[in-house]
């Protein structure tokens, strides 16, 4: 054995020795640090709603799953999307790992794809992962005269959306400008709920950029009876259950590679459902423990039986991935950035 | 024939289950402590019972449905109960369902009939619950058909004749109606558009984008006016003092509802009616009740708005069926009436049951034990309300300066709680500044709120309907008969006012040449203001412009037509010299619609000195915050207020701030944990931060 290696191997052992101490010591201080503390996790939803309820089922885990056991309590700060509590957490909020915002994932994909101006540097922040994924669908009414995506290729149909920057509205209104789909967009229903009623009174023919988890679970007759079907998946990889239908992905009708990565690039947002964040220059020993607990808790088992109560799913991307998913999105060439902006802005239909 | 048979005998079937369900002992023990819950987090003004109902909600997973659904409606229908004891005491809407309460119920307070009121209130709203209750649980099987019939031209159609209830909530100042309920609807766009996503009038402010919270705006229109005058008159809300006044007016208050129940099932049903439309906010049915009882309640132009028991009972019985009828869209299809549904619907879930066709056929039981859970709420809330409204009663004969700084300190914490930010404080304040001044103007403040809330639905409603019908939804035989009805309701008092004033010639004919008077000065502000939003509009989309163009212009209009009517009309031939006198001139016989101020006999130097004192504390107030945070300030304020004002004794004082900062503190920072805003102290010795709000 040459003498050389032998070093080497002395040295990557004491190294690691050192490393594992120093994580160990860095741990006791991450202990010391979160024991006895309060964690507000800043809800960027009011009360109640879905995101809330989400982040409470978190708060309620998350404590146990930190070192120290601190008392993680919600707080919430409704208002622009989940802006406000974002750049809350951006440039407000205390840096030292005591509190996390819950963002909804267009603050961190719209500040990319328009110029609303807004109070904080999605790539800046330092992401704790995110609690679930969704796919975004389009679904339609059997009884209308479109069939399949491809029929909207060629033929009007009528949804219900919301209002620009809601995924209702800019999914179709991507598909319409890159794939030339004919979504006549029926815009200004409060919400997905409304839209939804006014598709089962027959206002709207379908509607697009809908979840798929939360459309199952409300709606299990419209499948089962075949009253409403789903036309598209906006998506790259798709929903198991739907790829195993034969619905298809809209990236499966772009012309050429650039159309499939401005398509996909928007739909990324489907990726992280529930992004949970932290303020930048929170110290890394502190964040690396808190990313550690996200995954811990949303994997334990208690909270996994609560989830499965509520029926909300659980699907953790780790802190790691997001992060480099959202550095990846904003190192999208400015040519494919600029091509979404252009095909998100909102214009007269008629 | 016999399918109806079937059905109604079916229906009975679950509504009895469900009711004989509820009635075991641990269920109601459930419902009895949600709805005390509920009445202890509902008495604050601007705080409902939705951080309430979110923060429980976890521990009903391990419930039966029927347990959990008592728990938490019993809380989320009694958030309101508490609503009338501010708005009837003090002028303080407690909620935005009561702000038509405060019109006739603080009018009574001053005249010391708080407790006929108060009374009248809860009887009314016990009574209202029930006819509510009574009406939603006939008209189940019928639910679904409706729903789905009523289309967004329908949605808009309502709104439309909702608004129209402007024309006579202007009382007898239509021009100033007309262009406040604009300056209503203009308020309502602030914010990101729905059509195109233009960011209007927000000033690049995040905290305008969703648009002005409504808690903030309306405690500051009316809330802050009340107590200004509170603080220029300096007395007591009610001037007698009288402990068998306060019984005998308790029994006289529902005597009062008795006499009147039949607006009561007309109210309530309004209520229920208006809370069980998908889509359409509910925030606005205690005006449309009013409105109602206004127009159709024997000599009630006379005396609403001066504290007329029937106004309390309208409004009052309205909004308390509301919450019933906000099941509806709720159980039947998933969309949540209200944000307490939203939680509901949470809750739905976990317990395996789906909004939809189902509840009313597999899971009818269930349905209606919700219904009987609102119901029982309803009576127990306004039942132990009731009990106490003897003892509240008396908080009306308190002296100033040991009414105002509890109930101003709560107003700002409640302001604050719309959206925790500073935005809040701010629309708190100018709203406030903005309401005194239309109250001492005589500008009718009521048709304000009616655009602020109706305004966005009709906007959104307006462009599904064209969009996706073009024109022909205005031939669908609802929207016809609705819109119809508005036209009615708008055209009808104009003419007479006109007649009453000799037809147009004469109306023509009394003008002269222009007089400049003091007043004037709002109503040119007023123009000024809407032309600047006008103009800043310009640029904007046409769909983002549209409306706010239209309504803007017609603000103009009007508010012209009132300037010059203002200017050139002839002083009426007999008028008196003193303000009282000519303002009553002008008012004619009808009324005029809101509060009176009750500051005229004071010379206005001191009404100037003294409302600028008001503002100067609010202002000091904000500052303070900004330094050492809200509940340090709070206590500060109240010690200065008190001590400056009064004084009051130090032996008074420290208990009363002692409680009030501990009941402050309890209520916002523990239990609701709001996220204070930075302060000064904060950043500068970061070590204070253990101080409660400092951040």
């Amino acid at each position: 054995m040459p003498i050389g290696f032998c070093v080497r191997l002395v040295a990557a052992a004491v190294g690691a020795w050192l490393s594992a101490a120093g994580m160990a010591a860095a741990q006791d201080f991450v202990e010391a640090f979160f024991k006895g503390k309060q964690v507000s996790m800043v809800v960027g939803s009011s009360s109640g709603g879905g995101y809330d309820t989400y982040a409470r089922l978190l708060a309620r885990h998350f404590g146990g799953a930190i070192p120290g056991n601190p008392s993680v309590i919600v707080q919430n700060m409704s208002g622009a999307g989940s802006n406000r509590a974002a750049g809350y957490i951006y440039s407000v909020a205390p840096k030292d790992g005591t509190a996390i915002g819950a963002i909804f994932p267009g603050a961190v994909l719209q500040p990319l794809l328009s110029d609303v101006p807004v109070a904080h540097d999605p790539n800046k922040l330092v992401y704790l992962g995110s609690a679930n994924s969704d796919v975004y669908v389009c679904y339609v009414r059997t009884d209308a005269p479109v069939k399949s995506f491809k029929d909207v290729l060629t033929q009007e149909l009528i949804i219900g959306a919301s209002n620009p920057g809601a995924t209702t509205y800019d999914l179709p209104l991507l598909l319409n400008s890159i794939l030339g789909a004919k979504f006549r967009i029926v815009t200004g229903y409060p919400g997905s709920r409304e839209i939804t009623l006014a598709l089962e009174r027959g206002e709207v023919q379908g509607a697009c950029g809908m979840g798929w988890t939360g459309i199952e679970l409300l709606y299990p007759d419209w499948f089962a009876k075949d009253t409403v079907r789903v036309l598209v998946q906006l998506s790259a990889r798709g929903h198991p259950d739907l790829n195993k239908r034969g619905v298809p992905r809209a990236g499966e009708f772009a012309r050429d590679d650039d159309e499939r990565r401005v398509i996909e690039l928007v739909f990324s947002q489907g990726l992280f459902g529930r992004p949970f964040v932290l303020p930048p220059g929170v110290p890394p020993e502190r964040v690396a423990a808190l990313r550690q607990g996200f995954v811990r808790a949303l994997n334990d088992k208690s909270l996994r039986s609560e989830a499965e109560k509520m029926q909300f799913d659980v699907e953790p991307m780790s802190g790691d991935d997001l992060q480099k998913l959202v550095s990846d999105l904003y190192a999208t060439p400015p040519r494919l950035v600029e091509r979404a902006r252009q095909a998100l802005t909102p214009k007269p239909q008629r | 024939m016999e399918g109806i048979g079937t059905e109604a005998a079916f229906m009975a079937a679950a509504a009895g289950k469900a009711f004989v369900t509820l009635m075991e002992p641990h269920r109601l023990m459930y419902l009895m402590l949600g709805c005390m819950m509920g009445l202890v987090l509902g008495i604050v003004p601007g705080i409902g019972g939705l951080a309430g109902t979110a923060m429980l909600l976890p521990f009903t997973f391990g419930m039966d449905p029927y347990s959990a659904f008592a728990l938490l409606l019993g809380l989320g229908a009694t958030t309101a109960t508490g609503d009338p004891i501010p708005a009837i005491l003090f002028g303080v809407p407690g909620g935005a369902a009561s702000a038509a309460t405060v019109l006739d119920g603080f009018p009574m307070a001053k005249r010391g009939e708080a407790g006929r009121a108060l009374s009248a209130a809860y009887m009314s709203s016990m009574m209202g619950g029930i006819f509510g209750a009574m009406l939603l649980a006939v008209s189940i099987p019928i639910l679904r058909p409706v729903m789905l019939y009523l289309g967004s031209p329908e949605l808009l159609a309502f709104s439309v004749l909702g608004i129209s209830m402007v024309a006579v909530l202007s009382g007898s100042a239509p021009l100033r109606g007309v262009a406040a309920g604009c300056l209503g609807i203009m308020i309502a766009m602030i914010g990101s558009d729905p059509q195109t996503g233009t960011l209007r009038w927000t000033m690049d402010n995040l905290y305008l984008w969703d648009g002005l919270p409504l808690s903030p705006v309306l405690l500051g229109l009316f809330a802050l006016p009340e107590l200004c005058d509170l603080l220029i008159a300096r007395t007591t809300i009610s001037k007698e003092v009288d402990k068998n006044n306060i019984y005998k007016g308790q029994w006289q208050g529902v005597k009062d509802c008795m006499d009147n129940w039949w607006l009561i099932v007309r109210c309530s049903w309004i209520g229920g009616g208006i809370g069980s439309i998908p889509g359409i906010s509910a925030s606005v049915v205690d005006w449309l009740a009013y409105g109602h009882a206004l127009k159709t309640e024997k000599g009630a132009n006379l005396t609403f708005g001066k504290g007329d028991v029937r106004g309390v009972i309208a409004s009052e019985s309205s909004n308390n069926a509301k919450e019933g009828g906000a099941l509806v869209p709720t159980v039947a299809f998933g969309v949540p009436g209200s944000a307490t549904m939203a939680i509901l619907l949470g809750a739905f879930l976990i317990h395996g049951l789906v909004p939809g066709p189902d509840m009313l056929h597999k899971n009818l039981d269930i349905t209606y034990a919700m219904v009987w859970s609102v119901a029982l709420a309803n009576i127990l809330g306004a039942g132990a309300c009731y009990a106490f409204s003897p003892q509240f009663a008396r908080l009306a004969t308190l002296r100033y300066t040991l009414i105002l700084p509890a109930v101003l300190s709560i107003v700002y914490i409640g302001a604050f709680e719309a959206s925790r930010s500073w935005g809040d404080m701010f629309a708190l304040l100018i709203f406030g500044v903005i309401g005194w001044l239309m109250k001492q103007f005589k500008w009718p403040r009521p048709p304000l709120v009616l655009g602020l809330v109706l305004g966005d639905s009709i906007e959104r409603y307006m462009f599904i309907s064209i969009e996706r019908y073009g024109f022909s939804w205005l031939a669908r035989p609802v929207v016809a008969i609705l819109l119809l009805m508005a036209i009615v309701g708008v055209v009808r008092p104009f003419i007479a006012d006109v007649r009453r004033q000799g037809g147009i010639g004469k109306l023509l004919s009394s003008f002269q040449a222009p007089t400049f008077r003091s007043p004037q000065l709002f109503t040119m502000a007023f123009i000024a203001l809407i032309g600047a939003l006008v103009v800043n509009a310009m640029s904007w989309a046409f769909a983002a412009k549209l409306v706010p163009i239209i309504v803007g212009a017609l603000a103009l209009l009007v508010a012209g037509i009132s300037l010059f009517n203002e200017m050139c009309r002839k002083p009426a031939a007999a008028a008196g010299t003193s303000l009282a006198d000519q303002a009553l001139a002008e008012v004619g016989q009808k009324i005029h619609m809101d509060i009176e101020s009750d500051t005229g006999h004071l010379p206005l130097r001191t009404i100037v000195t003294r409302s600028a004192r008001f503002f100067g504390y609010l202002l000091a107030f904000m500052g303070s915050m900004a330094l050492i945070g809200l509940i340090p300030t709070a206590a500060i304020f109240v010690i200065v207020f008190m001590r400056l004002e009064g004084p009051e004794r130090w032996k008074l004082v420290i208990p009363y701030v002692v409680v009030l900062i501990l009941g402050i503190y309890i209520a916002f920072d523990w239990f609701m944990a709001l996220p204070w805003p930075p302060t000064l102290l904060g950043q500068l010795v970061p070590a204070a931060k253990i101080i409660p709000s400092v951040q």
